[in-house]
């Protein structure tokens, strides 16, 4: 119960920080994605069945503090959280988990999906045209989000014990 | 093969995501409204201690940066020191002028209106730039619909939500914003609206109407939710509508929506 209230505050101050803190640190004004970054980590250790309501818990959260229509980011993080679990499974099981370079990548095709999804779902319900995509914004958010995760990686990995990120393990029958 | 297709993990996708999509389609923003009042209210206090940091060691960033340009910046100014000194002189007259216009225009100076100053406390994550929150809300008398202006008279948009001590600014930009505005120099009137984040544009100005590039571009008062003689921005472009029925004009912002520090919302007239 501690560990999830734990988890649920760390989303939450995540979110705040991505509407309040980040906008004025970052470059090109695109705005880290701080919350998923958090998520592609921990869905990257953890199975997708252990995980996935963590994961459209962090996207409500996120919905609700960016004033973003309710549901949409939950949406993004359940498929990112399933893509990066399919791809763990089947073809980087060696290298899974402890892989900084391993979750780089992982954040930079989450960072597409979530971009082009994002403006792609946004478009659907009238509130955006797909003509705001810009090869620009995808490259900023990239780095942007880099810079996080190598300034979050070991403090969450390392601190394994309070969040409920322990490795899922491999089980040879 | 069905089997091993639909497997619980999948299934358990499946229904999660049409749920989340169902959501996102199926309900209006208004009906999460009180939910997100209390996530917005308890995230207040951070909020504000964030953004206040934030900038403070943007501005420090920006420093840094400006160090370098230090030596080429002072040259510069000297020169710029010289002819602003005359420049000096001929406001002393314009301004004057600028009164009497503004009389005839029936511009609205600040002073006018009853003014709320509100601090920007968070803004539009994604990067679209299509709204800010300010740090008034219902506690100050806020309500939705009403304007909010920057500096002497600019308008940036309007409230379009409120909560008990912070309200969301949904700017010019945004793809709902929809305002009466005319141009200062001709009178060609037409309707402001966002286009998705990407700029703002005047459209349905009659072919008859003139639009000139580099005209100001005023709030009309038309509709009575805004009052007239707000600043908005200077005509870049002007071309027609699609079926040629109108003129459309591209509006480039007189502020740079995302740089904002203090809004004032505009409660009412003195």
């Amino acid at each position: 119960m501690y560990q999830k209230i734990l988890t649920l505050g760390l989303i939450y101050l995540a979110a705040v920080a991505e509407v309040s803190l980040a906008p004025n640190l970052f470059l090109g004004r695109l705005v880290p994605d701080i919350v998923l970054v958090l998520v592609i980590i921990w869905s990257s250790r953890k199975s997708f069945e252990s995980f996935w309501i963590w994961a459209i818990i962090a996207g409500l959260v996120l919905d609700a503090v960016s004033l973003e229509r309710i549901g949409l980011n939950a949406a993004l993080f359940l498929l990112i959280s399933f893509g990066i679990n399919f791809l763990s499974k089947r073809f980087f099981v060696g290298q899974r988990s402890r892989n900084f370079f391993w979750v780089a990548v992982l954040i930079l095709a989450g960072t597409v999906i979530s971009y082009t999804l994002g403006i792609g779902l946004n478009a659907a319900v009238g509130e955006m045209s797909l003509e705001a995509f810009s090869f620009r914004g995808v490259i900023f958010k990239a780095v942007n989000n880099l810079i996080i995760l190598t300034i979050i990686y070991w403090p969450v990995v390392s601190s394994k014990n309070i969040f409920p990120i322990e490795e899922s393990r491999l089980v040879v029958k | 093969m069905s089997q091993k297709l639909l497997s619980p993990k999948l299934i358990r996708l499946i229904v999660a995501l049409a749920v989340c999509l169902a959501l996102v389609f199926l309900n209006p923003k208004n009906f999460f409204d009180p939910v997100r009042g209390v996530f917005v209210n308890i995230a207040y206090p951070f909020q504000k201690t964030f953004y206040f940091i934030s900038e403070r060691t943007g501005n420090v960033f920006s420093l840094l940066a400006a160090i370098s340009n230090l030596k080429n910046e002072n040259e510069r100014l000297i020169q710029e020191n010289g002819s602003l000194s005359s420049r000096v002189a001929e406001l002393a007259g314009e301004k004057k002028e600028n009164e009497d216009l503004r009389k005839q225009l029936q511009l609205l100076p600040k002073k006018d209106f009853q003014l709320e100053a509100a601090t920007v406390i968070a803004q539009d994550s994604e990067g679209y730039g299509s709204w800010i929150m300010a740090d008034k809300g219902r506690s100050s008398g806020i309500e939705t619909g009403m304007p909010v202006i920057v500096y002497d008279g600019i308008l940036i948009g309007r409230i379009s939500e409120v909560f008990e001590n912070s309200a969301k600014i949904s700017l010019l930009t945004d793809s709902s914003s929809s305002i009466n505005a005319t141009d200062l120099a001709t009178g060609a009137r037409g309707i402001l609206t966002g286009e998705y984040s990407l700029g703002i544009t005047l459209d349905m100005v009659e072919q008859t109407e003139v639009l000139n590039e580099g005209d100001d571009i005023v709030t009309s008062g038309l509709g009575g939710t805004i009052p007239k003689g707000f600043l908005i921005g200077k005509v870049a472009e002007v071309r027609s509508s699609v079926d040629k029925l109108f003129q459309q004009a591209l509006v480039i912002p007189k502020v740079k929506y995302t740089d904002l520090s203090t809004v004032f919302v505009v409660k009412g007239t003195l």
